[in-house]
């Protein structure tokens, strides 16, 4: 996965996406976010070996 | 899920940190995943911001507004129609010297501010009080030339003149209660005629027909309030009501329970409608039992109908002795100078004085239990009961006190304004309609009543503890109806409170 690859997640218009849809949606980003804040703040204090 | 998010989850579970080159790899790809996350993330924040605002109703129906304040405005006069009560009652001054002689529960400032109302009292019906009209005792006389002097309740020359003069004679409010008291008396035809004048000036002819208005008016003011679509969806949106308790599956649950046979909607919504006007009433006929029983009782009790007469008579007594002491105190000074020795009269004003205190308690309760007993008869509905006793708010207090004898005043005023809104409540069908020696069971009158619209209310469901839950029942039907018939459809206003919640939250992470 390079960069360009990151640069955008929606791969289908949020306009075909009904009200529900776009909730769920919400909170699996809103989950993420917190799941990969967490991964930083243990990479960034990491335990890792030379 | 969104395959990306899927892919990006997986990443950092696979992803190794078993070195420092790998950790450096892992949080440079992690970096970037939380930077295209919190782009999509935006995004989605704008997107549900928009549809947010294309769901919510923002346009408040103007109809009610306006009929609020029409409402507002006629209320202002409904103090004018009760038969019951006379000027003191009125005009508040039996409000504001009940708490004047209750000094002792309020400090300095509201002590003066109640003199000051009760001064203004006199002013509105056109008797303009000065210094010479306080003379119940010398430092009454003292205190009041510098209240006039000052205008200023909270003026610190007289909290010290309160602080002097209260050692000298700690009655000194009660006193200046009393001589309030006893200018009432002298200045009634005054209070009388400006309240029948007063009814003339607002154009009230006909009390009935005015009454009638007003309540026809808040009939439909209530309805389209608790029917209104933009006020619905507001008290989902700020949680009052929980949307998940509205969907169509759960309230068909509750109307069946309460329905005995299918029938037509239309009636039964109608039914519904009715019920729930119905158990607002019984509701506060509950609330209110106390009173209605207490009042009964002064009713039944026949030797009530002549009190007054004979403590009114040993209150004129009273205040011609002091009448008379203050004008011999005048009558010495004139003669003798201002330094003459006139405390004799002070002594028989001041003996007087707790005889009068005395006397105007028992008159205060007289005058109910006289008006308990010579205005109700066997024709008097428990709502006019509930009138009576609205009118004299100081022994209505009094009746609210007998089972809770450490009532508030913050609480005894939220029933005294419950009860109002339940007098002037215009879906009142029964304690408008039953007598006072009418001993039919309640209960028994609306299960009938309903069973007859295939509605299938028990007793439990009547018992004081079970009232609210069927009470919410029934709104909840209600609720849901309205939603249906509205232009606003359940999933969209489901989703509206679930965005709302997710804007607030972005409002309130942003702020922090």
């Amino acid at each position: 996965m390079d960069e360009m690859e990151m640069e955008k997640i929606d791969e289908v218009s949020l306009d075909s996406l009904s009200n529900e849809s776009i909730l769920e949606e919400f909170k699996e980003v809103d989950a993420f976010l917190k799941v990969v804040e967490e991964e930083i703040k243990r990479t960034d204090i990491g335990d890792s070996d030379e | 899920m969104n395959k990306r998010l899927e892919q990006y989850k997986e990443l950092l579970q696979v992803l190794p940190r078993n070195n420092v080159k790998n950790s450096r790899i892992y949080m440079k790809k992690a970096m970037l995943m939380k930077q295209a996350a919190t782009i999509y993330k935006d995004e989605l924040l704008q997107d549900i911001k928009r549809r947010y605002q294309s769901i919510v109703i923002e346009q408040e129906n103007e109809e009610i507004k306006n009929l609020e304040n029409y409402l507002e405005d006629m209320k202002k006069n409904l103090y004018l129609l009760s038969d019951f009560n006379d000027s003191y009652e009125k005009s508040g001054l039996n409000v504001t010297l009940y708490d004047l002689k209750k000094f002792y529960k309020n400090d300095l400032t509201k002590v003066n501010q109640d003199i000051q109302v009760s001064i203004e009292k006199f002013l509105l019906v056109g008797v303009k009080l000065g210094p010479s009209d306080f003379n119940y005792g010398e430092e009454v006389e003292e205190y009041m030339k510098l209240f006039f002097q000052e205008a200023n309740p909270d003026s610190e020359s007289l909290k010290d003149s309160f602080d002097k003069l209260y050692w000298k004679s700690p009655e000194l409010i009660e006193h200046i209660y009393l001589n309030l008291r006893y200018l009432y008396f002298s200045y009634k035809k005054s209070f009388e005629k400006y309240y029948d004048n007063k009814l003339k000036d607002v154009q009230i002819t006909d009390k009935d027909k005015y009454l009638k208005e007003y309540q026809n008016y808040l009939a439909k003011y209530l309805l389209l309030k608790s029917s209104d679509t933009k006020i619905l969806q507001d008290q989902f949106l700020d949680g009052t009501l929980d949307i998940k308790e509205y969907d169509d599956a759960k309230i068909n649950k509750l109307r069946e329970s309460l329905i005995l046979k299918e029938t037509n909607q239309g009636m039964l919504d109608e039914n519904f409608l009715k019920l729930s006007y119905t158990l607002f009433e019984y509701k506060n006929y509950l609330r209110f039992k106390k009173v209605i029983d207490e009042i009964k009782k002064i009713h039944e009790d026949k030797g009530n109908k002549s009190l007054t007469k004979a403590i009114l008579k040993k209150i004129s007594k009273c205040e011609k002795k002091i009448k008379k002491m203050n004008k011999k105190i005048r009558c010495r000074r004139r003669f003798r100078g201002p330094l003459a020795n006139v405390t004799k009269f002070y002594s028989v004003i001041d003996a007087n004085l707790i005889e009068l205190k005395d006397l105007y308690n028992e008159y205060d309760e007289a005058k109910f239990k006289e008006k308990v007993s010579t205005s109700l008869n066997e024709n008097s509905t428990l709502l006019d009961i509930l009138v009576l006793a609205s009118s004299y708010k100081n022994n209505l207090a009094k009746i609210f006190k007998i089972d809770n004898e450490d009532m508030s005043d913050s609480d005894i005023l939220n029933e005294e304004k419950a009860l109002n809104e339940f007098i002037f409540y215009p879906n009142n069908t029964i304690i408008n309609n039953i007598t006072i020696n009418d001993t039919r069971d309640l209960v028994t009158i609306i299960f009938d009543k309903y069973k007859l619209m295939n509605i299938n209310i028990t007793n439990e469901q009547l018992e004081d503890a079970n009232l609210e839950s069927v009470i919410s029942m029934v709104n909840k039907i209600l609720v849901n109806n309205y939603i249906n018939r509205s232009n606003i459809k359940y999933a969209d206003l489901n989703s509206a409170c679930e965005m709302k919640k997710i804007l607030d939250k972005e409002v309130k992470e942003v702020k922090e």
